[in-house]
Formats: structure tokens, sequence, C-alpha cells
């Protein structure tokens, strides 16, 4: 097996073998599975709620107070999933009735409510001009009918209120459900046809959604995996093994090697992430109708071209190896993480910089400022993907990659002499002696 | 014969501080060369030059016949700082650097088991690294260093922080390493390993060869020694001929002296006895004696190393 290959395996499976890496792989799936699952679960065990209806309004409201609690009726199978218990409407328990006073009717209550089968009773008043809705529940269940019907009891006495004003009921009802008609328009996306809201604003928004999603994940997978590697070669430098691989492995094989190896275990992780994600998508996807569905699969279609996904790779891939190379070179001069701190912390405030830009890059993405900046090699692989979603003239992507190449280049070679010199030396690292390292010509090979 | 291991000129700088100067010697194949000299004399240095890891300042290396870092397959090397994979287990650490090395895994798993056998560690074949003993893992180191069956096997202080016993073991396998054929270049400041082990050494100070030969032409170098014990004067002892000079080593049991003398260049301990015995001087006991490597060195190096 070629050397750079059996380095990459040594050090991928010396990773993977960890109960601490799959310990830290499995968190986050479980941690927004489990924010999602729990409370649904926790609703879809939520019991159903027995209403019944005490009208001492003397208008006989109680077949619209009925009627609402009927639009919250438990729903059968599957669609019940994501609701919660629902509403039951269930007959007044004995020794309640309509002709009855407030006074009279609450004073039994902890009786009435004792007896069943209603774990909620609707006490319904009239002041005059507005309704009056008090609701007794047993222990424990208090507020969660209110929860469920609130709008619809505040919409009896919107129709109350228009009665007394002589407005016709249907009238009332029309007024109550209207609303304008508001939309927001681009020339692009005033060229297709409008279908469904979910669908448009992936169209409209999921590009810069996307790219700002993928710009933090690109810096988060390259700071996370150069400290990966920093640790990696910090612990080989520590143990004395640099010397003994070196003698038998070029620097290169050593860096490339250590480079792909973590990239393989970003890999893995990602992996699993995206199972994972993909089962959440399938359920969420499965809970939609299926023509918003297939308008917000086009619209992703459109947004996920083969072409953009590749130049995604591309800009991480180049952004990976610029740091990843840097970092693991860094590590050869270190026996712990503090010797590195020098070094570390100059180096993550510059990969900073463009992450702080991300809240004015995410509205106005076409900034001139955020343009030039992106043509900065170092900034280039997390300002690029957010840029690439406002479709970008060839010559820029074309540029850009060319320059993240071109300094990937250079910090292979100069990491390779520094890996070399860092490893055989028990020397301090500081700025000063990577410039040096940088500027031979060839010495230390 | 082609030598193992040439190097022409070779010199290294570090900024100001030479480490090597105008470096100039030979290995010949098959056989055991010592590479001497003390602490900082700039072995390191040398070896990590040989094997490519770092290059020289001035000067030209032929390592197999090759230039540095283009024959590392055919090269064992154990450095002076030894370090192995902690959390790798003895075997899987034998099995991966074999592999750097062009070995396949199957047979490298197969050699390195047998090594490990034969070095009374099978048992602890499937044991990571970080649960034996300093003594086991520099057995691990070994044989990971020898695993591939180098032609060039370079060890760097290799008896360093070994037992007396393991340091037999180790004198046994390099024995063995060149009774197959194979060269072994071996640095030490421990001069009673190269007198048991080496037909040549190399003597280095202060990163200059101060000597190059056999251990014979080594020893030549220091004077010999002739013991002289008896009521003998100075005087007396510095009118023998090839007596070049005297040290009262002191008193014995019975109140004579014990006297070292100092042979002159040329002249046998055979001349100065057959001389004290006919000029009736007072001779109760006396021993001609071969300088040591120790000696020699000292001598060569001008310091003493220990």
């Amino acid at each position: 097996m070629n050397k750079t290959l059996l380095i990459a395996r040594r050090e991928y499976l010396a990773f993977v073998r960890t109960v601490g890496f799959w310990l830290s792989m499995l968190t986050l799936p479980l941690i927004i599975g489990g924010s999602i699952f729990i409370p649904l679960l926790m609703r879809h065990s939520a019991p159903v709620e027995t209403v019944a209806v005490l009208d001492l309004t003397g208008d006989h409201i109680e077949g619209a107070v009925v009627e609402a609690i009927r639009a919250h009726l438990p729903k059968p199978g599957a669609d019940r999933l994501l609701e919660s218990g629902g509403l039951q409407p269930v007959a007044l328990p004995a020794g309640l009735s309509p002709d009855m006073s407030l006074a009279a009717a609450e004073a039994r209550m902890p009786q009435a409510l004792a007896a069943g089968p209603a774990s909620t009773i609707i006490v319904a008043t009239d002041s005059g001009d507005k309704l009056h809705f008090r609701l007794w529940s047993v222990d424990g269940h208090k507020g969660r009918v209110e929860d469920q019907i609130l709008w619809d009891l505040h919409g009896l006495q919107y129709y109350k209120l228009a009665g007394m004003h002589g407005i016709d009921h249907g009238l009332a009802h029309d007024m109550r459900e209207s609303r304008a008609d508001i939309i927001s328009l681009t020339p692009a996306s005033a060229a297709g046809p409008k279908k469904d809201d979910l669908a448009a604003g992936v169209r409209e928004n999921g590009g810069k959604f996307i790219g700002i999603a993928i710009s933090y994940l690109t810096w988060i997978a390259i700071f996370s995996s150069s400290m990966i590697l920093l640790g990696s070669v910090i612990e080989e430098k520590a143990s004395k093994v640099l010397e003994v691989l070196l003698a038998s492995a070029s620097a290169e094989s050593l860096l490339i090697g250590k480079v792909l190896a973590v990239a393989a275990v970003l890999m893995t992780v990602w992996g699993l992430w995206g199972l994972t994600a993909f089962g959440l998508a399938s359920f969420g996807i499965s809970n939609l109708p299926p023509e918003t569905v297939r308008d917000v699969m086009g619209a992703l279609a459109a947004v996920f071209s083969p072409l953009h996904i590749i130049l995604l790779l591309a800009y991480f891939m180049g952004g990976y190896l610029m740091f990843g190379v840097f970092f693991a070179a860094i590590g050869a001069f270190c026996e712990t993480q503090k010797d590195a701190q020098a070094i570390i912390g100059p180096m993550t405030m510059i990969m900073m910089i463009p992450m702080i830009t991300m809240q004015v890059a995410f509205t106005s993405p076409d900034l001139p400022m955020l343009k030039y900046m992106s043509w900065f090699p170092l900034f280039t692989p997390f300002l690029m993907p957010l840029r690439l979603s406002q479709g970008l003239p060839w010559y820029e992507i074309a540029g850009t990659l060319a320059g993240m190449g071109v300094v990937g280049l250079i910090m292979i070679s100069v990491g390779r002499r520094a890996f070399k010199v860092g490893a055989l030396t028990g020397g301090k690292l500081s700025w000063g002696a990577l410039f040096r390292i940088a500027t031979q010509k060839s010495a230390n090979g | 014969m082609e030598s193992a291991l040439s190097l022409a000129g070779v010199s290294k700088r570090f900024g100001d501080f030479e480490a090597v100067r105008d470096l100039s010697f030979e290995v010949k194949r098959g056989t055991i060369c010592g590479f001497l000299g003390p602490n900082g004399a700039g072995k390191t240095s040398s070896v990590r030059m040989m094997l490519g890891l770092s290059e020289p300042t001035a000067g030209r290396i032929t390592i197999l016949g090759k230039a540095p870092g283009q024959s590392l397959e055919r090269i064992g090397f154990m450095p002076e700082e030894r370090g192995l994979y902690r959390k790798m287990t003895a075997i899987d650490v034998i099995v991966f650097l074999a592999g750097l090395k062009g070995v396949k895994a199957s047979v490298a798993r197969q050699r390195g088991k047998a090594m490990l056998e034969a070095q009374g560690l099978g048992a602890f074949a499937g044991k990571q690294i970080r649960s034996l003993s300093k003594g086991m893992s520099q057995k691990v180191q070994l044989i990971s260093c020898l695993v591939h069956e180098p032609e060039l096997v370079i060890l760097d202080e290799p008896f360093s922080g070994l037992d007396p016993v393991n340091q037999q073991g180790l004198e046994q396998v390099i024995r063995e390493l060149a009774r197959r054929g194979a060269t072994v270049l071996f640095s030490t400041h421990v001069m009673q390993h190269a007198e048991r082990l080496c037909e040549q050494v190399v003597l280095l100070a202060k990163g200059q060869k101060v000597f190059e030969g056999t251990l014979k032409e080594a020893r030549a170098a220091a004077p010999r020694h002739l013991d002289l014990e008896g009521n003998l004067s100075e005087a007396e002892l510095l009118g023998l001929p090839g007596i070049a000079s005297v040290a009262d080593m002191g008193a014995t049991e019975d109140g004579a002296r014990l006297w070292q003398c100092h042979l002159q260049a040329g002249h046998t301990a055979n001349e100065a006895l057959k001389a004290a015995f006919l000029r009736g001087m007072d001779v109760r006991r006396f021993e001609a004696k071969e300088p040591s490597l120790h000696e020699a060195f000292i001598v060569l190096t001008g310091s003493n190393h220990e």
C-alpha cells in the first residue's frame, strides 16, 4: 500500500477506534433528534381532554362552543403524531344545568369534576356586551383546553359584537377570515410561477440560507479538523515517534496522510449526520402536502445543482488543505497544546474575520467589500459558499479557486519543511522561526 | 567491495554553530562500525544526514549506493529518542512500520510475532505499548527497526536506558545481524560496547573525525603501560629504555609502591623489563597492559567523556 495511504489508514483507525470519537459523533444527532422528537412524543402522549359546556348566557352559544371543541377532536393514526391529545366534547355532569346561577354552578364544580366524565367544564356567561368563559379543570389540566380553543372563544365574542351592531354573521365571518395579499418579488422570482409559499421561499432565499449554513459548516469543519490535526501531530511529537516515521516516509507522505485521515474522519462524521438529517427531513416531508414537497424538492434541486455541489466541495477542500497543513506543521514544533497557543491565537483571529462579516453578508451578499474579501485566499473558503448563491461570473470562481490552490501549494511546501524541522528539533515555535523556514530555499530538505 | 556508507567532506551548520565539520569515512558492507564520540560530538546530526532527515551544508553522502533518503526501505533505524504509538499494540506497531518499509502486512505480522517470541515478548504481542515496561518497549522498537530485514542498520545510542542483561541481548542481536550479512553502524559514547562488537570505529569530537580505523589501530594511538611494583624510585624508572613518563599509583600492602610507566611509541615493555632486571632493581611484580579503547578515546578526543 502506498505510504501516504498507509499513514492515512493508521491515523483514521486511531481516531475512529476511540470511544470519545463515537460519543462526540453521536451526540449531535442525538441532541437534534431528541429536541425534535421528545417534545413531539410528549405532545403525542398527552391525554384527550374531555370537555363539557355549561351555557349560562341564555343566548344558546353552547352549540358554537361544542363546534369549536369538535374542531380539535383527536386525529386518527399517523396524522395524530404531530398533534397533542385533542379535545372530546362530553355531556354535562349531573347536578349542572343551564338554568342555575353562576355562583351555584361554581359551588358544585369540585364534585362535578370529581364525578366525571369531563376533565374540563367551560362555563359561559354574558355581561351584555361581553362573553365570559370560565374554564374549570381537574388538577393538573389547567390551561390545556384554553391553549387549543382560545381563538375560537375570542371569535364568539367577535361575532357577538358584530351581531349587536347589525352585521350579518356571514359577513362577520368573511371579515374575520379576510387577509391582504402581500407578496415580495424579485425579477427572478417573478419569472417563475408562484405555486406555494414554502417552495417560493426556498426558491427565493434557499441559496442564501444554504450558502450561509455551508459557510458556517465549512468554518466549523476546517477549524475543528485543523485542531484534530494539530493535536495528532503534537501527540506524535511528544511520544517521539516522528523521527522514526521520517526515517521511513517523506514529510509530504506524513503530512498528506494525516490530512487525508482527518478528512476521512470528517466524512464519516458527516455521513452519519447526513443520514440523520435525511431521516429527519424525510419525516418532515412526509407531513407536508405532496404538491408542496414536489415544489420544494424542485426548488432545492435548482439551488443544489451538481456544479454548485462540486464548487462547494472544491472550496471546502481548498480551505481544509490550506489550514490543515498549516496546523499540522505547527504541531511538529510543539510538545503540548500550550506550546502551540502563540501561533494558534493569531491564526484563529484571522479565521474569525470572515465569520464576523456573515451577518451583513447574509442580508447583502453582493456588497463590494465582501467581494474583495472573498478574493483573499484565507477567507475564500468561508465567503465563497455564500457568494455562490448569487450566481457569480466564471472568472470570479476560477480566480478564487486558483488563489486558494496557489496558497495551498505554498502551504504544503512550507509545511513540509516546517514539519521536518519541527519534528527533529526541540526549539520554541515563533512567527520568526516560521518566516525563516518559509523563506529559506531548500535547506533541511 | 562497494561500501554500504560513504561520507565525503560532510559539514552541517545550524546558524553560527557548526555541528559537523568536514566528516569523511566509509563503512564496508557486512561489518559492524562503532560511531563513537562524547555527547554533543555531532553523532546524531551525522546520522540524520545519512538518513536524509536533514541535508548537509556541504559534502556528499552515499548510502547503499544512493543519495540519502532514496533507499529508506533497505535501512533500519532506531533513533536515540525512542518512541512508538502508545495506544497501538506491539504487533500492530511492528506491522505498520514494516508497511512503511514496503513489507506486506501478512509477512510483517508473521515475522513480527516470531521476533517478539525470540525476545521473550510473545505474550505481549497484543498489548498496547503504554502497558509495556520501558525495556519491553525498547525491544519492540528494535524489532520494528529490523522486521523488514534491512541491509544497513543504523542504531543511535542503542544501549542507553537498557539494563546489563538487555544490553548483552542487544549485543547478540547486532552480532547476529552482521553474521547474516547486514551492515551495522551504531553510535555510542560507551566504549565497552564498541570494544566488544566493532571491527571498525570512527571517533568524533566537537563535530570532527579524530580517528577512523580498526580497534587495534585505535588502541595503538594510546600509550601502552608497564605496571611495576617494588621499592623503586621515579628517577630509576625514567632511566629505563622506552619509558616516557611514570605515575605513582600509591603504596602496596607490603610497603612497596606501584608505578604506572607509560611506554614511548615504538618501544616494548620487554626492553624496559630486561634493563630493570639487569640493573638489579627491586621489581617484585610486573604487568604489561594494552590500552583500552576508553584510554585511546581520551587520548584521541583530548577529553574524559564519562
